[in-house]
């Protein structure tokens, strides 16, 4: 965006911003989920106390940030998810005012020809749009948009249209493609001089009006993210039977909730990997265990071999790609293969805010987060790469699950198959977003 | 303040608890390392400034202190102090951290540092401050050692400094030996090993034993991670004793040593175990550990310290399989590249075809011409190599022009600036700089400069031959043959012996010299109840492995008993006065550290072994009361508690020696007649347990000492009936003999 976008050196904001970097970059701050709510809570406050006069400057300030967080930890996906949501939400949120704005004063604005001016946040092209193809509604109704206020709107919206599709209406058609006019709308805005002739004092009238609503979206999405746990848990009950053995690893929260919600209905079996060199899985274990559900810890070695008693292999994830594949803790590989090797089920447990719009993160070397040697060798004895200097480690954090190895993804808003990944993720996210 | 204190809400409400009434996390970084070993490479610029991965010293240092939450930063800067100021006026920690530069000309040592540190006053005086002695590299939160040093603080005021010390790492020249007392971690003994020439032997101080201390040493392979924390004392105390130079060396000995002082010194161990988060924490100290902790780097031990990962320069890396990095902006490798990692190749750097490099950094703007090798050698910025080079575990300042055909051997420091033209050799562990040495009591003809060709001597050739007539460059002595930089002062430093400077060159193998193999023997012969005297402990490594339990009551040495046996001897047959007997026993048991129950049980022993016993019960108690009519009085004297013992000894005596144990209550009554036990003390020995055998160790010895009593018993119970009798006169005797 323009360059008054960018913050200034001594806004607050730029602070903030900066030390979430550093503390992403120090790795001060790990896992999706603190990652995500603690750039939701950054954006808030930059949409709360930041300057802008018109709305492209607001969004350009936070996509601005969202480059920032890219660079501080590329791998930490749910930031710019995040990021991107919220700017879809923005949009939605000023569409909505804009429309409400043109139902109550249509014509309040003599000095223009159309409803443009009323409508700052619309840029030329929309006008344009409206003039010439007086017959298409551009704007749903206000009681549609109204809907679309967070993401699970979304997804109610996406279900609405499936069984529209199925029905073959034709009101359908008219429907995405009003999603695609959106998208293609806000492609052409940078390069359309009409965002200039945007009326500031104007667009401030409503920003005063708007801001408490853009706030409260954000909280929204805050909320969403917190209760992503307890959302996902909730189909715990339709996916493990009684008396099944189930393998999961590491310590996904999300894994955890889901196991403990289902074991109120059914009683089954855990079966933990260790999950070296980080250990999670013996947290994991514990936690299981003083819960009262049978658990059962092994090594990483035996996966594989305890794999044919098993019914169902159960794992969270960092983050999913468009494709349907996923970054999961080092070792989920192991536990996908094996459950292939003898066909068994893999669930993945997830959020929908650790959906990523990537597709070709895996390509790079570095993608799986490579930790230090320490605790793989240890630093007593001769550590310290002492003593072993011949010796190379290698110890990935992440692994690279590919989609066909994966069976369905339960996440907080219903549950999916791999290959439906990449039209959630179109849903979620405004497609001029996919590259911030 | 400018806005540049504000802090992330986020870590404001984590820290708020413990930030309200505290201060700032303030340290100090010593940016001189007030020795010789980098100075090749920084005669223009500061140490802290070399750039290791590319990237300085003091940028990763900074990095690693922010990681600590630290907020306000001293460098405490000598020479070349405008570039440190000018490089933190650049760098972007300037906005996160308070960075104030403190410079002096005139500190030549730690100890003058932390003088004027402590001069200046900026340090606040009621916290505890990190002292960083060398540039670090650490992913540990530092923090956590300030927490452990309060809480210890808290209870005793005394400490004024802990010293973080790290498990495990590799050897390193310079490992001093740590005597610390397990549950405080309190520092009991400081001494300097260095590894070359090895020190055999080590001397603790027995005293230190003797505090309450536990039975069982643990013993870790520990290093001394150059990290301390430090009250406001530690820089009062080093000025008022302007003795002291090396923190360690002085300070740390000086504060152990002095009782009047009466400070303590904790250590902190960075462990696994300690907390999540890393615990990697190494300090540039000289060439060796420069290039191994380059390795480290690269080898991601500092996660998330990594060059792709956090590179505190700024600088995008793109990490490769193998721990290969390559700058994202503008690197040129050749097809024929062959890249064998750890290695690191900076921005905008070309290599040629036919290249290999290996387990090397490359700094910025570097080329390499084709089919030249880089065998772990690390090269800073803007260095040209030419064809056909060769070089091998060396360190190239920057700016330096490499010819073609060059080889450069192990070792080799070559200063900034430095050009080395065709075919040029240099020798292994070679030092060239742009400058001409400095070294005070280096003859400056050895060295001659290149472009002047006239009056040149030997000196002259044996210098061109080695650089060749196209170079541009001093050859430096060699490193380990340079005085010791402090002439009063260095020379009894051991670390800076000859052959142990040679040991922190970049290059030299450790594996090569002949150490024995860490052993420390066993303190098997500690004395008991008596104070220091040194003891000799036979060691010759840096580590105390499997240091068996000390053993405390083993008695004192050999010689004593056989001391006292010929002192007693020529006093029996000299007939020698009773005191002049006692007060050379005396001087013995001073001298050997030997106990008053030792003397007297020894004493006793010689004594009794004098008694005839050919004849009837009569003839034995007669010389019973002849011997001990005489020398009762120094079997008394040397008996100061209780006399119970003189009874207990006469019977451990008789059950040891078989032809006596008939005779014991005879013995007893001979020692009762001659006034050395008196009646009480027989009482109180019939009526211990220690005299019916209680305590021995089988079934046997304890019979035999019942036996053995119960011929001392009757005698006892006789004394006791008749006690109205003579009570008096008992006791007047008593205080005679005790007298």
């Amino acid at each position: 965006m323009a360059a008054s976008a960018t913050l200034k050196s001594n806004d607050p904001n730029a602070r903030l911003t900066e030390a979430l970097c550093t503390s992403l970059r120090r790795r001060q701050i790990v896992g999706s989920l603190n990652v995500a709510l603690a750039t939701a809570a950054l954006i808030q406050n930059v949409v709360r106390s930041a300057r802008y006069s018109t709305i492209d400057e607001l969004l350009g300030l936070i996509k601005s940030i969202g480059k920032k967080l890219i660079d501080a930890n590329p791998k930490e996906l749910a930031a710019t998810n995040i990021i991107r949501r919220i700017l879809r939400l923005i949009r939605e949120e000023y569409r909505a005012a804009a429309a409400a704005h043109i139902i109550s004063a249509p014509p309040s604005a003599p000095e223009t020809p159309f409803l443009g001016p009323t409508t700052p946040g619309l840029s030329a092209p929309s006008n344009h749009y409206l003039s010439t193809a007086t017959d298409f509604q551009f704007f749903p109704s206000t009681s549609q948009l109204s809907r679309q206020t967070s993401l699970s709107n979304f997804v109610a919206m996406r279900h609405s249209r499936a069984q529209l599709e199925r029905s073959g209406s034709l009101v359908d058609m008219q429907l995405s493609q009003s999603t695609n006019s959106l998208f293609t709308r806000h492609n052409n805005v940078p390069e359309t001089p009409g965002i200039n002739r945007i009326d500031s004092d104007e667009f401030m009238k409503h920003s005063a009006k708007l801001k408490p609503v853009l706030i409260q979206a954000i909280e929204e999405v805050v909320g969403e993210l917190e209760t992503t746990h307890e959302d996902v848990a909730k189909g715990a009950r339709e996916h493990i039977h009684s008396s099944e053995i189930i393998l999961t690893m590491g310590h996904s929260k999300t894994v955890e909730a889901f196991l403990k919600q289902g074991y109120r209905d059914r009683k089954f079996t855990v079966v933990v990997a260790e999950s070296a060199p980080s250990y999670l899985g013996h947290s994991l274990a514990h936690s299981l265990s003083s819960h009262g559900i049978p658990t059962i810890l092994i090594p990483d070695s035996s996966i594989h071999a305890i794999l044919p008693r098993v019914t169902k292999v159960i794992l969270g994830a960092h983050s999913v790609l468009a494709n349907g594949g996923l970054f999961a803790l080092s070792g989920s590989l192991a536990c996908a293969l094996a459950a292939k090797t003898h066909s068994k089920p893999v669930v993945i447990t997830t959020g929908q805010f650790k959906f990523a719009p990537a597709w070709n993160l895996y390509h790079d070397y570095a993608a799986v987060d490579f930790q230090g040697p320490g605790s793989v060798i240890g630093t007593t004895g001769n550590g310290g790469g002492g003593g072993k200097e011949s010796t190379e480690v290698v110890d990935p954090y992440f692994d690279y699950i590919r989609p066909e190895l994966v069976q369905l993804f339960v996440t907080n808003e219903g549950d999916h198959s791999p290959s439906y990944i990449y039209r959630l993720i179109r849903e979620a996210y405004d497609e001029e977003d996919v590259e911030l | 303040m400018p806005p540049k204190k504000h802090q992330p809400p986020k870590a404001e409400s984590k820290t708020k608890a413990d930030n309200v009434d505290e201060a700032p996390l303030q340290a100090v970084i010593l940016a001189d390392s007030y020795n010789r070993r980098f100075e090749v490479l920084c005669s223009d610029q500061p140490r802290v400034l070399l750039p290791l991965c590319s990237t300085p010293l003091l940028a990763w240092t900074l990095e690693s202190l922010s990681l600590s939450k630290v907020r306000q930063v001293f460098v405490f800067c000598g020479v070349h102090s405008d570039k440190i100021r000018a490089f933190i006026e650049t760098s972007p920690y300037r906005h996160t951290l308070d960075i104030q530069c403190l410079s002096s000309q005139t500190a030549m040592s730690a100890g003058d540092a932390l003088r004027e540190l402590d001069d200046m006053s900026v340090l606040n005086a009621e916290n505890p401050f990190i002292l960083v002695h060398s540039p670090i590299i650490s992913n540990y939160d530092i923090s956590k050692m300030v927490e452990a040093h309060k809480k210890r603080r808290e209870e005793d005021k005394n400490f004024i400094m802990t010293m973080g010390v790290g498990l495990g790492g590799r050897r390193h020249p310079e490992s001093p030996i740590m005597l610390v007392h397990p549950p405080s971690s309190r520092l009991l003994h400081y001494v300097q090993n260095p590894l070359s020439p090895s020190q055999p032997r080590l001397s603790i101080p027995s005293q230190l034993f003797l505090d309450p201390f536990p039975a069982n040493i643990d013993t870790y392979e520990i290093w001394d991670l150059g990290v301390d924390i430090c009250e406001a004392d530690v820089p009062a105390l080093c000025t008022e004793n302007f003795d002291y130079h090396d923190l360690r060396r002085h300070f740390v000995n000086g504060v152990l040593t002095s009782e009047l002082l009466g400070k303590k010194i904790a250590v902190h161990l960075v462990d696994v175990r300690s907390g999540n988060g890393g615990t990697y924490v190494e300090r540039i100290r000289d060439t060796r550990t420069f290039g191994e902790i380059t390795r480290d780097v690269l080898r991601r031990w500092a996660f998330p310290l990594a060059p792709d990962n956090n590179e505190p320069g700024g600088v995008q890396y793109e990490l490769r399989a193998g721990n290969v990095y390559i700058a994202k902006d503008n690197v040129v490798l050749s097809r024929t590249t062959t890249l064998s990692g750890p290695l690191l190749i900076g921005p905008r750097s070309a290599l040629a075809h036919n290249t290999r490099i290996h387990q090397s950094t490359l700094g910025a703007d570097c080329s390499v011409g084709p089919s030249t090798t880089v065998n772990q050698s690390y090269i800073f910025d803007d260095v040209r190599i030419g064809a056909n080079c060769t070089l091998k575990e060396c360190i190239i300042g920057e700016g330096v022009i490499i010819s073609d055909d060059v080889i450069v051997g192990k070792g080799a420091l070559i200063g900034n600036g430095v050009r080395l033209g065709r075919g040029t050799k240099v020798p292994d562990f070679a030092r060239i700089g742009r400058e001409r040495y400095g070294g005070e009591g280096f003859d400056s003809d050895d060295e001659e400069d290149e472009e002047d060709e006239d009056e040149r001597g030997e000196s002259y050739h044996n210098r061109l031959s080695t650089l060749g007539p196209d170079s541009i460059g001093f050859l430096w002595p060699n490193e380990e043959e340079e005085p010791a930089s402090d002439s009063e002062d260095e020379g009894e430093d051991p670390y800076e012996h000859p052959r142990n400077k040679r040991l922190l060159q970049l290059g030299r193998r450790l594996s090569n010299i002949s150490t024995s193999t860490v052993s420390l023997s066993t303190l098997s012969k500690a004395s008991s109840s008596e104070a220091s005297s040194p003891l000799s402990v036979a060691s010759s490594a840096s580590t105390l492995p499997d240091l068996a339990p000390l053993s405390l009551n083993q008695g004192p040495r050999e010689e004593f008993y056989i001391e006292a046996r010929e002192s007693l001897l020529r006093a029996y047959e000299e007939d020698h006065k009773v005191e002049n007997a006692a007060l050379e026993m005396r001087t013995l048991v001073m001298g050997e550290n030997a106990g008053q129950d030792a003397a007297r049980e020894e004493i006793l022993k010689f004594f009794l072994s004098k008694l005839t016993l050919s004849g009837g019960a009569g003839e034995i108690l007669k010389s019973t009361v002849g011997v001990f009519g005489k020398w009762g009085q120094l079997v008394r004297s040397f008996s100061t508690t209780d006399y119970t013992l003189i009874a207990v000894d006469t019977q451990k005596f008789c059950v040891d020696n078989e032809p006596y144990r008939p005779w014991f209550g005879v013995i007893l009554r001979g020692l009762y007649d001659s006034d050395t036990l008196t009646e009480d003390e027989l009482i109180d020995w019939r009526d211990s347990s220690v005299s019916k055998g209680e305590g021995t160790k089988d079934e046997n010895e304890k019979k035999i000492w019942l036996e053995v009593y119960n011929k001392g018993k009757p005698l006892v119970d006789v004394l006791e009936s008749m006690e109205s009798d003579d009570d008096e006169d008992e006791d007047d005797d008593e205080e005679e003999d005790s007298e």
